[in-house]
């Protein structure tokens, strides 16, 4: 075994959100995607162990994010890229396309991770729109 | 490297007949370095029988707090060292944003908790916040990292001359998954422990006791096991002993772990229970020998 570990946080967040049954996606510093849960699973279409870790492209286009009228966001200005980026909460609604081609209206909000020695990276819990 | 151990029980002091073979006082580990400076890695009562004689030749103490519950901190104030002028000592210990750690060690070491504050101790008394990349102390690099336990905790992996210990009393890998099936990454703790001479790894329960304590922020002997397994460990002194298990009760804990782990296809000497007293050379093929 040769790969470092995550920092603490990252670990501790990447635990809170195996517990939750709300989706909730982990990305690290980079905005690398390190971890779904299961409730993710559900509206993503596939598993992270079928998935496995992805860059912030390869994320964004996997999933297609877009705003509720089907306009592209930019990453940045994601829930998830504002808290990475910006290390402040944000929230929002979303559209996005699950691996087998389905559209889910979802709102997420996101925040920054940040430990003892800074932001390690940000967690986004998110939800299905009603109706 | 010469490690001696003087504190090796969790929680609570334990005084009483049936601890005295693995001892009652809480989490202290001297470490001596090749050119004789002292490291003492946590401050609980342990810290009380360190040679008396520690830092009057002018050496600097440096004391390395894990975190900062009771039983790694009680021992301070009963340190003679800290009550002698001119004595240098550094206590480093975990950051916590927007409270400088003298502050918060002041908590403890103030009234009405203590008699003594810590503007009163006659030595020169210097307090750090460990770094969150590697250091040097004496010939020695020192890393410490966040590990999974409840509240900031740091553990530490000591090297010098090719050899490695690392430090763990407080751990619970398990809180975030099977120990066997996580990713190195997400395991807690393994890039501090990987390929150490000596792992000084929590043990605080029992197999059946685990169960009752998910997330107190302790191991079981099989996550201790899986654990200094998956980080390919040469040695582990299990340690941080639950103020319940009686010597006996260590004694049969040691053997189950002892079983296992030569099952398994490793050393029976690769293995061992923490007690007060003992002392290890740490290098290249650490041997723990018997138990107590």
């Amino acid at each position: 075994m040769s790969t470092e570990q995550h920092p603490v946080e990252l670990i501790m967040a990447r635990g809170f959100a195996t517990h939750l049954s709300t989706p909730a996606f982990l990305v690290d510093r980079s905005g690398v995607l390190v971890f779904y849960n299961e409730a993710a699973e559900q509206i993503l279409g596939l598993t992270f162990a079928e998935a496995g870790p992805m860059s912030p492209e390869e994320w964004a286009s996997r999933f297609e994010p877009t705003g509720p009228d089907g306009r592209p966001i930019p990453r940045e200005e994601l829930p998830l890229g504002i808290a990475l980026l910006e290390g402040r909460a944000s929230h929002g609604p979303l559209r996005i396309t699950s691996a087998g081609g389905l559209v889910e209206e979802i709102q997420a909000t996101a925040f920054p991770v940040i430990g003892q020695s800074g932001q390690s990276g940000a967690l986004a819990i998110f939800w299905r729109t009603p109706g | 490297m010469l490690v001696r151990i003087w504190g090796t029980r969790g929680s609570l002091p334990t005084p009483g007949a049936s601890m005295v073979r693995y001892g009652g006082n809480t989490s202290c580990v001297q470490v001596t370095l090749s050119d004789g400076t002292n490291l003492v890695l946590d401050a609980g009562t342990g810290i009380r029988n360190l040679p008396a004689d520690l830092g009057r030749s002018g050496e600097r103490i440096h004391i390395l707090l894990t975190h900062l519950h009771l039983d790694h901190i009680q021992g301070l104030l009963f340190f003679d060292p800290l009550f002698r002028a001119g004595v240098e000592v550094t206590l480093w210990g975990p950051a916590a944003q927007g409270v400088s750690l003298e502050r918060r060690i002041g908590r403890y070491l103030s009234p009405p908790l203590t008699p003594v504050e810590i503007r009163e101790l006659p030595c020169e008394l210097d307090f750090r916040t460990c770094p969150s990349t590697r250091w040097q102390i004496g010939p020695a690099q020192i890393t410490a990292e966040g590990v999974t336990h409840r509240g900031p905790t740091l553990g530490f992996r000591v090297e010098e001359g090719g050899s490695a210990l690392c430090y763990l009393p407080d751990h619970e890998p398990a809180i975030i998954g099977d120990i066997d099936q996580l990713e190195a990454e997400w395991l807690s703790g393994s890039s501090l422990a990987r390929n150490v001479n000596l792992l000084i790894h929590d043990c605080q329960y029992m197999d059946a006791e685990y169960p009752a304590h998910v997330g107190w922020g302790h191991s079981s002997v099989t996550h201790a096991l899986q654990f200094a397994r998956r980080v390919a460990a040469r040695s582990t002194l299990l340690s941080h002993h639950d103020p319940r298990h009686t010597d006996d009760q260590l004694d049969a804990m040691l053997a189950d772990a002892r079983a296992r782990w030569t099952e398994a296809g490793g050393r029976e000497d690769a293995i061992a229970m923490a007690a007060e007293g003992t002392a290890v050379t740490v290098d290249q093929a650490a041997s723990l020998g018997s138990s107590p």
